[in-house]
């Protein structure tokens, strides 16, 4: 005999999931509502495990707080709370703290179970909510690891910079006066300001008083040019990485205008919580021969078995990883030019695929090649056939495997002058068989690694001056289609079985390598210069072909799978890599996957609508 | 109805048969609201009859209820103010004693809720008095509540202070937008549980302590 509370249904309707379910949900969920108001002194009894409710808040202020303390988010009108415990059945561990007073509708588990089980648009609601709280509150995380901060967070002190006219007595002045031991020298002014040199205080007692230099000289005479430099957005571990590969101690740090901003040192640095991967990659830098990179690279598995679980931004593993295949990379190059001289002309030294995506995994192989001048003569040109056997060698050896499809700089066909390598992507944009798709989507993740950056970008320029035809892009939009996200008819999870019937789902091959060559179609049409697949998608929010929410959603879904993977990888499970049995999964994770794939299958139908019907 | 310094003496001597020393929190309550077709019980009569029901601190909105009266004689002006039709009142309505057949067994064991408990009530004395039902002998009303609060504070207390819609907003709850006799009755639910929470504090106080006289 319950009548209709026609304001609260008006109420309902307007918010989400509700907008898009039929009336009669609404009013289901009306009816069974129970009101309650929320006070700071009450706000302690309405979260209880044992009676799990889904709340929704009509007005008022609520924080939601982790267990740590740790505020998860601020709930106003329209704001749900509760729905974790009643999708995963676990106990309850956040809290709530009322801000100003709340009114607050309630819902009873077996109300909400009936919702659910009715109503598909209400669990997907619910459960993705979940998900997406769940990656949220990690990435609330940043802050605590050190390595993943970003450069602003750590730099404390303003610029000191001189001009390059200033004597070097002055310079030396400077530094006392503001107690540091490096200085950035500056030309222009204000906005115009560019960084041209660093002076440090190692310069002014190896430069000027062991050489017996005049102090009243310019310090134009005595500082480095050309430092290296880092970015204000760029990430702690990267400074990290920098330092360790070129041996220094202070790095300016830029903002994206290229004013000097400030400098970070190594002291800072160590400031920060010491962590073994970045001191590995600082070793294997500093190896002095193959045996001791052999026995580093060794040290991998088991180290990243202990990070993994620290770490919370899953997408650094895969950096990480890459950073010690670079690190390796670079290495042996060295030691290479150590034993055999240095190189006889510039050389790049490149990367593909997942190396160059920054997503390695434990199994990934080798994907290299080596970019040359044009015209090299016999000697030059087997000079580099040794350099590139023999750290594809090596790296075997440390555990990278060789590239079953021979990418390899060992290999005659990827190493290649600038000419060779452009007119190798003329082809393949050119004509687009299944083979050269296939190309395309491995070289055009190309990276830097080691050798002269300027030839690279030589390279990356004509590159981009390479415009491929409607055609090319239609045929890539078509073979997006020839992998499929492995959900039924009936919304279940496909698997595939091995010879001994183990039942799998491949997540690399039906899930990330999907988003990869969506995320790459979008990045080659705009022009986007990333390798990385997230990155690749920071930069498409500023284009038009993707909306906020499809790029989220897509970040999300690459996150998930990944960090799926990972886990898959260190389980050790007895499958063939990259795969997962969702029979050990959660009810909750299952459906996280089921959702992860059904946006992936919507990402690809509209890529290959838009690209495969020639409307751009 | 309402509770007078007798009942208060006879509890603090440990006869307490309406639980007035319990926590508030212990207490179902029923909150009314009734739409008329005027001012004077004498003359006029009851449209409809509205409640919700609060148990454990919670708005139990499965149990609200909203009966219109089949047998209202002269409409006369009164739908500008609630908006029920002669036409709605012949095809949903129900005659007196099945109204208050439902409506008093829903109250058992509750405690009446009103905001302006003094118009409602006598109405309701009277259709009850007519066909011989007993309604629950407590009652509240929120209108007093926030008038001797704002008495206490010795604040002024203008001519519309005392609205529904004035009362919520000092407890921030938002303006409600439709005004028959069941969002009346929830507003007036929502507010009471705002006026028990702001008395209360730390401890729930007794059901005694928002019992006013008069």
């Amino acid at each position: 005999m319950s009548a209709l509370h026609q304001d609260i249904l008006d109420f309902v309707t307007q918010q989400a999931p509700f907008n898009a379910l039929p009336d009669s949900a609404c009013d289901y969920f009306t009816h069974h509502l129970e009101v309650i108001y929320v006070t700071r002194e009450n706000q302690h009894q309405w979260l209880d495990s044992a009676h799990p409710k889904l709340f929704l808040l009509r007005s008022g202020v609520i924080e939601l707080v982790a267990a740590d303390g740790e505020p998860i988010a601020r709930l106003t009108s329209g704001d749900y709370f509760g729905y974790p415990s009643l999708l995963s059945g676990e106990t309850i561990k956040n809290r709530i703290e009322v801000k100003r007073e709340a009114l607050v509708y309630m819902l009873s588990q077996a109300d909400f179970d009936y919702l659910r089980h009715e109503y598909k648009a209400f669990e997907q609601y619910f459960v993705r909510a979940h998900s997406n709280r769940l990656l949220s509150s990690k990435y609330q995380h940043h802050g605590d690891s050190w390595s993943e901060r970003k450069i602003s967070q750590l730099m404390t002190r303003q610029a000191i910079t001189l001009t390059p006219e200033a004597s070097i007595r002055e310079c030396a002045q400077t530094m006392s006066a503001h107690r540091v031991s490096s200085i950035m020298v500056t030309q222009g002014e204000g906005q115009e300001a560019r960084l041209i040199g660093v002076v440090t205080d190692r310069d002014l007692r190896s430069r000027v008083l062991a050489e017996g230099v005049d102090p009243g000289l310019g310090i134009e005479k005595i500082m480095s040019v050309e430092p290296k430099f880092i970015f204000e957005n760029n990430r702690v571990f990267s400074a990290m990485h920098l330092m360790l590969k070129h041996n220094i101690h202070h790095l300016p740090v830029l903002n994206e205008q290229h004013q000097p901003l400030g400098m970070v040192t190594s002291t800072d640095l160590l400031r920060q919580q010491k962590s073994d991967p970045v001191q590995l990659i600082g070793r294997i830098y500093k190896a002095s021969g193959v045996a001791d990179l052999k026995r580093y690279a060794q040290e991998v598995p088991e180290l990243l078995e202990g990070f993994a679980y620290h770490i919370d931004d899953i997408s650094l593993i895969g950096k990480l990883l890459s950073g010690i295949s670079d690190a390796l990379t670079t290495r042996l190059i060295q030691l290479f030019q150590q034993r055999h001289g240095d190189a006889p002309t510039r050389f790049s030294w490149i990367c593909f695929g997942s190396q160059a995506r920054e997503e390695q995994t434990l199994h990934s192989d080798q994907d290299n090649g080596l970019l040359l001048p044009n015209d090299l003569d016999e000697s030059q040109l087997e000079y580099f056939k040794a350099m590139g056997e023999f750290v594809c060698q090596q790296l075997d050896v440390c555990g990278i495997r060789r590239c079953p499809g021979n990418i390899m700089a060992s290999n005659e066909d990827c190493r290649l002058s600038l000419h060779g390598w452009l007119h190798k992507f003329e082809r393949w944009l050119a004509s687009p068989t299944p083979e050269a798709m296939l190309n395309c989507k491995i070289f055009f993740d190309i990276r830097f690694i080691s050798g002269s950056s300027d030839l690279f970008a030589t390279f990356s320029e004509a590159l981009s001056a390479l415009k491929p035809d409607q055609l090319f892009y239609r045929a890539l939009a078509s073979e997006l289609n020839l992998n499929s996200v492995p959900i039924g008819l009936f919304n279940q999870l496909k698997t595939e079985a091995d010879a001994e019937r183990h039942k799998y789902i491949d997540l690399k091959r039906r899930g990330i390598v999907i988003i990869n060559d969506i995320v790459r179609l979008y990045a080659l049409q705009d022009n986007i210069r990333h390798a990385s697949t997230l990155e690749r998608l920071d930069a498409l929010t500023k284009t038009q072909w993707l909306s906020k929410k499809d790029i989220f959603d897509l970040k999300d879904c690459w996150r998930y799978l990944t960090q799926l993977r990972l886990r898959a990888q260190l389980d050790n499970e007895p499958l063939p890599s990259n795969c997962i049995n969702p029979d050990g999964l959660t009810s909750l994770e299952r459906h996280q996957l089921k959702e992860a794939f059904y946006l992936i299958r919507q990402a690809q139908q509209a890529a290959s609508f838009k690209f495969a019907r020639g409307s751009l | 109805m309402t509770y007078s310094w007798w009942q208060q003496v006879k509890s603090k001597l440990g006869f307490d048969p309406h639980g007035l020393s319990q926590p508030w929190t212990t207490h179902r309550y029923v909150v009314v609201d009734l739409e008329l077709t005027g001012l004077n019980p004498k003359e006029h009569e009851v449209v409809s009859l509205a409640w919700v029901v609060i148990e454990q601190q919670r708005i139990k909105l499965s149990q609200s209820g909203h009966l219109l009266h089949h047998g209202v004689l002269e409409l006369a002006q009164s739908p500008i103010y609630h908006g029920i039709t002669a036409e709605r009142l012949q095809t949903e309505g129900l005659p007196m004693a099945q109204i208050l057949e439902r409506f008093s067994a829903v109250c058992a064991d509750s405690i009446l809720v009103f905001h302006n408990s003094l118009l409602d009530t006598r109405f309701l004395q009277r259709v009850c008095k007519e066909h011989q039902v007993q309604l629950p002998r407590i009652s509240l009303d929120t209108l007093k509540i926030e008038q001797r609060r704002l008495a206490r504070q010795g604040s002024d207390i203008a001519f519309d202070a005392l609205s529904l819609d004035a009362c919520r907003q000092r407890y921030g709850l938002m303006a409600h937008t439709s005004h028959d006799a069941l969002s009346d009755a929830l507003a007036t639910a929502e507010l009471f549980l705002a006026q028990a929470n702001q008395v209360s504090k730390r401890e729930p106080v007794p059901l005694s302590a928002l019992i006013t006289a008069g």
